[in-house]
C-alpha cells in the first residue's frame, strides 16, 4: 500500500506543475505589461519601471519562475489590489463558505443521485424506472440558476421556511448561518445528482448482465445480498471517479449559486476579482482551487485501491 | 422403482425477440435418477444450455418456459421466486463454463464460497470458515497454498474451474448441472474436472447432468445421454448404445465427423455429407420438418423419426 | 530436399517487469517440408503461439533463426521482406473478432490485394470471387458482413482471405478451437483439399491431440517452452517416447469403439 501511495504521490507531481504554469503566465500573457496593469491607468513610467524593476520583471523568464515558485511554497501571494489585504488573509474566509456549500451539495448530489440511478437500474423498464430515469435526463438539462430559482420560489416565498438569500456568518448562531446557506447547497446540489444518477443507472445496468451475478443466483443468494455485495463493489468504481470530477464541477459551480443568494463565497470572490483585475487575489484563488482539485482526485486514487485491491496490485481488471 | 429426481416433460423455451416469438427449445423430455449421470449433447443453437438455465431457474428476462420440470415431485415451472430461491444452491447446483467471468472478480475465493452459505445455512463464522476449508479439500486445493484470500485473477484456469465446482456444490445439492464444464480448458486440465466430477459423484451421491458437445467426455462420465438438434431432442437413451450404435443421422453423423488417435481418415464425414438434410444446427428447426415426434426403439432407447401417417 | 522452413533454435524470453523475465519458448527446432503439415500440439502455456508469431514476424525472436526457402528471414533486405509477409500468411483461431466488423467480405479478401499493391482493382475482384468460391462460399457472400455469418463460415473467410496472397506457407493458430464439431470437420476437410490444391504448406497449432494428428504429417509437442517430442504422425501416437506425450494421449477421454 505505501508503495502505492508514493506512485500517486510521484504521479502527482507533474499534474500540480500544471496549475502552477499557468497562473505563472497568466500575469505575463496579457497583453500589455504586467507591472502597467497592477499599476492601473493613473501609474507614471517611473512608478512602472520601479515596480517591474521591484517585482524581478526584467529578469529572465526561469528565473523569474523560480521565484514564483518560491513565493507559493512560503505563502507570499501579494496583497489583493482592492481589498488592500494579503491574499493568503482574503482567501480562507471566503473559501470556508464555499467549502460548507460544497460539502452539503456534494452530500445531497450523491444521496440523490445514487438512489435515482440505482431505482432507476434496479426497476429498469417497469414505471418507477421509467420516471427515474426521465428525472435524470431532466435534472441533467436543467441549469443551476433554475433550479436555484425553483428553490427560492418554493420554498422561500411561499413556504417562508428560508429567507431569500442574505448570508448570516457562523458568528452569529450556527443554526442561522447552516438556513442561510441550505437553499444555496440544496441548489448546487440537486442539480449535480442528475449526473450521479445516470452515471449510477450505467454502471449497475452493465454490472447486472455479468455471468457472475447469475452465479450468484444459482447459489440463492437473495436479490438484496447481490445488489448491495456483488453489485456495488464493481458498480462503485465508476461512481467514485464521478465523484471526485464532482468536486471540480461543484466548486466552479458554486460561483452561481453564490451570487443568486448573495453569499460570501470564494466563487463569487473570484469572479468578482476578475472583473476588478485584481490579478494577485485571482491568482491565490486559482492555485488554491487547481490544487485543492488535484488533491481530492488523489484521495479518490486512493480509495479506488480499498475498494478494487487489484488496482493496488497492480493487475489489469477483468 | 423410484421416481426419478428429475423429470422433464415438454419442456419449451419460448425467446421474445425483436422478429417475434422463437421457439428455441421445443418438446424436450428426459429423466434422471438420483446419482446418476445424464448428458445433453448438442452443438451451438441446440437448446442445451437454454434447457439447463430453465431447469435451474436462471433463465433471462426474455426467455419464457413452458411444460413440466418435476424435480423430486415438485414442480419447477411457474414456482415463485422464493421458493426458486430457496432450492437454487441446496438442491440444484450450477457449474458455469467461464469460470473467469463466472466468479466475481473483486470478491475473494473465501468471500465467494460462504456466498451459498449464507443463503442457506445458519452457520457462524467459524462454522462457515470451516466449511470453506472442507470444499476446497474435496475439489483438490486444500493441500497447495491458501487460496481463501485470493482473487480469481491470481488463479490459473484449472484452479478456477475447481472453485467454480466448490462452489456448486457448497450447500450438498442433489443435483449439480455443469454447462461445458471442460470445454475451455486444456486436456490434462480437463481430465482432471472429469475424475473430480466422477468422485464426486461417488463421495456424495450427486446426480449429474453435464451439458457438452464433446462425445468423449461424455462416454467417460456419463450414464445416459440426450442428444438434441435445433430445440429438440433427436435421440436419447443409454451412452453405451448411443456412441457404438446410435439410431439417428444426426447422432451418427456427430460421430463419425470426430477425429479421434489413430484415425486413418483422409477426410472427416461432415453432418452435411452423411445427413445433407439436417443443414448447420444453428439454423432453425425447419431442418427438421416434416412433422416428427420421439419413437421408442429399445427399452430406454428413443429415437426422433417422421410422425407415423404424415406424407412428406 | 530442402526444407520449406528451417526453424533452429529459437529463443524468445519476455520481461514481465524489471526484475522477471519469462522464457516462453527454448531452443526450438524442427522443419516444414514442401506441401506438408507441421502440427504443434500443446496446452496452455507451453510457447506454441509464441512461435507461430515469431515465424509469421509478429513477434521478433531473441534468438535463433528462422530460415525460408534457406534464406534468413531476419536478414532480409526490404523487398524479400515484402515477399516473405506474402509467402507466409496466418489464420488465427478467434472468427469472431478478428475480422473487421464494419468490412465486406470482398473488402476483406481483397485488403491484402491492396495493402501489396497486387493486380487493377477488377483482377482483385476476380481473385475475391475465384476465391470465395475455394472455400465453399458462394459468390453471394462477397457483399455480405461477417455478422451474417456463422463461426465456421467466418473461418472460412479467413481462409479466403489468407491465400489472397497465394501464400506458400500458412500459419493456423488454433483455427479449428472455437468452432462446433461439425463445423470443425467441414474446416479440416477444407484446409486438406487446399493444400492438395494449391500445393501449400502448414504449421498447425492445437491444443486438441486429435485434431493435429489427423491434419499433419509430422508432429512437435511442446510443453513449457521446450520441444519434448518430435516424429511422424502414427510414431508419436504408436511409440509414444516421452513422458509427457504419453500424459497428453492418455488424459483424452476416447469413446472405445466407433460405429
Amino acid at each position: 500500500m505505501l508503495r502505492y501511495l508514493a506512485q500517486r504521490l510521484l504521479a502527482l507531481l507533474p499534474t500540480v506543475a500544471v496549475p502552477l504554469v499557468l497562473v505563472f503566465l497568466l500575469l505575463r500573457l496579457a497583453p500589455g505589461d504586467p507591472a502597467a496593469i497592477l499599476l492601473g491607468d493613473s501609474a507614471t513610467p517611473d512608478q512602472v519601471a520601479a515596480l517591474r524593476e521591484q517585482l524581478g520583471l526584467n529578469a529572465p523568464l526561469w528565473e523569474q519562475f523560480g521565484r514564483f515558485l518560491g513565493d507559493v511554497v512560503t505563502l507570499r501571494l501579494g496583497d489583493s489590489l482592492f481589498l488592500g489585504k494579503p491574499v493568503v488573509d482574503v482567501i480562507p474566509d471566503y473559501a470556508l463558505v464555499t467549502l460548507e456549500i460544497s460539502v452539503i451539495a456534494l452530500i445531497v448530489a450523491l444521496a440523490l443521485g445514487i438512489g435515482l440511478g440505482a431505482l432507476a437500474a434496479f426497476r429498469n423498464g417497469r414505471p418507477a424506472g421509467r420516471v427515474a430515469t426521465a428525472l435524470g435526463i431532466i435534472g441533467i438539462s436543467v441549469p443551476q440558476f433554475v433550479v436555484a430559482l425553483i428553490l427560492i420560489v418554493v420554498f422561500a416565498a411561499w413556504l417562508h421556511w428560508f429567507n431569500v438569500g442574505g448570508f448570516v456568518p457562523m458568528s452569529k448562531g450556527f443554526w442561522p448561518h447552516l438556513r442561510s446557506i441550505t437553499l444555496p447547497a440544496l441548489s448546487l446540489g440537486i442539480a449535480e445528482s442528475a449526473f450521479v444518477a445516470r452515471i449510477t443507472r450505467g454502471a449497475i445496468l452493465d454490472v447486472v448482465r455479468e455471468p457472475f451475478v447469475t452465479t450468484a443466483r444459482s447459489l440463492g443468494v437473495p436479490p438484496r445480498r447481490i445488489g448491495a455485495v456483488h453489485v456495488v463493489r464493481v458498480a462503485a468504481l465508476p461512481i467514485m471517479t464521478v465523484a471526485g470530477l464532482l468536486v471540480a464541477s461543484l466548486l466552479s459551480g458554486s460561483a452561481v449559486v453564490e451570487t443568486i443568494f448573495g453569499v460570501p463565497g470564494m466563487g463569487r470572490l473570484l469572479l468578482d476579482a476578475v472583473g476588478r483585475r485584481d490579478y494577485s487575489l485571482v491568482q491565490g484563488i486559482v492555485l488554491f482551487t487547481g490544487l485543492f482539485v488535484i488533491i481530492v482526485n488523489l484521495l479518490v486514487d486512493l480509495s479506488y485501491s480499498v475498494v478494487d485491491p487489484r488496482v493496488r496490485l497492480g493487475r489489469k481488471s477483468a | 422403482m423410484s421416481a426419478p429426481l428429475l423429470q422433464v416433460s415438454d419442456l419449451s423455451i419460448t425467446a421474445d425477440t425483436a422478429g417475434g416469438p422463437y421457439d428455441a427449445v421445443r418438446s424436450v423430455d428426459f429423466a434422471l435418477d438420483r446419482g446418476r449421470a445424464l448428458a445433453v449433447v448438442g452443438e451451438s443453437g441446440s437448446g442445451k444450455s437454454l434447457t439447463a438455465l430453465a431447469i435451474a431457474g436462471l433463465l433471462g428476462e426474455k426467455l419464457t418456459p413452458s411444460g413440466s420440470v418435476r424435480f423430486d415431485g415438485r414442480e419447477l415451472i411457474g414456482m415463485g421466486a422464493a421458493d426458486r430461491r430457496a432450492m437454487a444452491g441446496r438442491r440444484i447446483g450450477f457449474v458455469f463454463q467461464e469460470p473467469m467471468s463466472s466468479l466475481h472478480p473483486i470478491l475473494t475465493v473465501g468471500q465467494q464460497l460462504e456466498e451459498g452459505l449464507r443463503a442457506h445455512f445458519d452457520m457462524n463464522r467459524r462454522q462457515r470458515a470451516d466449511r470453506v476449508r472442507e470444499l476446497l479439500d474435496i475439489v483438490g486445493l486444500g493441500k497447495a497454498r491458501d487460496i481463501r484470500g485470493d482473487r480469481i485473477g491470481q488463479l490459473s484456469g484449472g484452479m478456477r474451474q475447481r472453485v467454480m465446482i466448490a462452489m456448486a456444490i457448497s450447500c450438498e445439492p442433489e443435483l449439480v448441472i455443469a454447462d461445458e464444464p471442460t470445454t475451455a480448458l486444456d486436456v490434462t486440465l480437463q481430465r482432471q474436472v472429469i475424475d473430480l466430477l466422477g468422485s464426486l459423484r461417488e463421495r456424495l451421491g450427486v446426480a449429474l447432468m453435464l451439458i457438452t458437445h464433446d462425445l468423449g467426455v461424455v462416454a467417460e462420465t456419463c450414464d445416459e445421454a440426450v442428444v438434441m438438434y435445433g430445440g429438440q431432442v433427436v435421440e436419447s437413451g443409454p451412452t453405451a448404445t448411443l456412441l457404438h450404435d446410435p439410431a439417428h443421422d444426426y447422432t451418427r453423423a456427430l460421430l463419425m465427423s470426430i477425429p479421434v488417435l489413430g484415425d486413418d481418415r483422409p477426410r472427416l464425414p461432415t453432418v452435411a455429407s452423411i445427413a445433407p438434410w439436417l443443414r448447420d444446427a444453428r439454423q432453425d428447426a425447419a431442418a427438421l420438418r416434416p412433422v416428427t415426434e420421439l419413437v421408442t426403439v429399445a427399452p430406454g432407447h428413443r429415437v426422433r423419426r417422421e410422425a407415423e401417417g404424415v406424407a412428406a | 530436399m530442402t526444407a520449406l522452413l528451417e526453424v533452429e533454435n529459437l529463443t524468445k524470453t519476455f520481461h514481465v517487469s524489471r526484475r522477471r523475465q519469462v522464457t516462453a519458448v527454448k531452443g526450438v527446432s524442427f522443419q516444414i517440408e514442401k506441401g506438408r503439415t507441421y502440427g504443434l500440439v500443446g496446452e496452455s502455456g507451453s510457447g506454441k503461439s509464441t512461435v507461430a508469431r515469431m515465424i509469421a514476424r509478429l513477434t521478433e525472436p531473441t534468438s535463433g533463426t528462422v530460415r525460408f526457402d534457406g534464406a534468413d528471414v531476419t536478414r532480409l533486405d526490404r523487398a524479400a521482406r515484402q515477399q516473405y509477409r506474402r509467402d507466409v500468411q496466418i489464420v488465427f483461431q478467434d472468427p469472431f473478432g478478428a475480422l473487421n466488423p464494419r468490412m465486406t467480405v470482398a473488402d476483406l479478401i481483397m485488403e491484402p490485394l491492396q495493402v501489396h499493391r497486387r493486380g487493377t482493382a477488377k483482377d482483385q475482384r476476380d481473385r475475391a470471387r475465384a476465391l470465395v468460391d475455394h472455400v465453399g462460399l458462394g459468390a453471394a457472400a462477397l457483399e455480405k458482413k461477417p455478422v451474417d455469418f456463422s463461426g465456421g463460415q467466418r473461418q472460412r473467410i479467413m481462409i479466403a482471405r489468407a491465400l489472397a496472397l497465394q501464400p506458400r506457407l500458412i500459419v493456423a493458430d488454433e483455427p479449428v478451437s472455437a468452432l462446433d464439431v461439425s463445423v470443425q470437420a467441414q474446416v479440416l476437410n477444407l484446409l486438406k483439399d487446399l493444400q492438395e490444391a494449391f500445393g501449400l504448406s502448414y504449421l498447425f497449432i492445437s491444443h486438441d491431440l486429435s485434431v493435429v494428428e489427423f491434419i499433419s504429417d509430422r508432429i512437435g509437442v511442446m510443453y513449457l517452452g521446450d520441444l519434448v517430442e518430435e516424429g511422424d504422425k502414427r510414431d508419436i501416437y504408436a511409440n509414444p517416447r516421452e513422458e509427457y506425450t504419453r500424459s497428453l494421449i492418455e488424459a483424452i477421454p476416447t469413446i472405445e469403439e466407433r460405429p
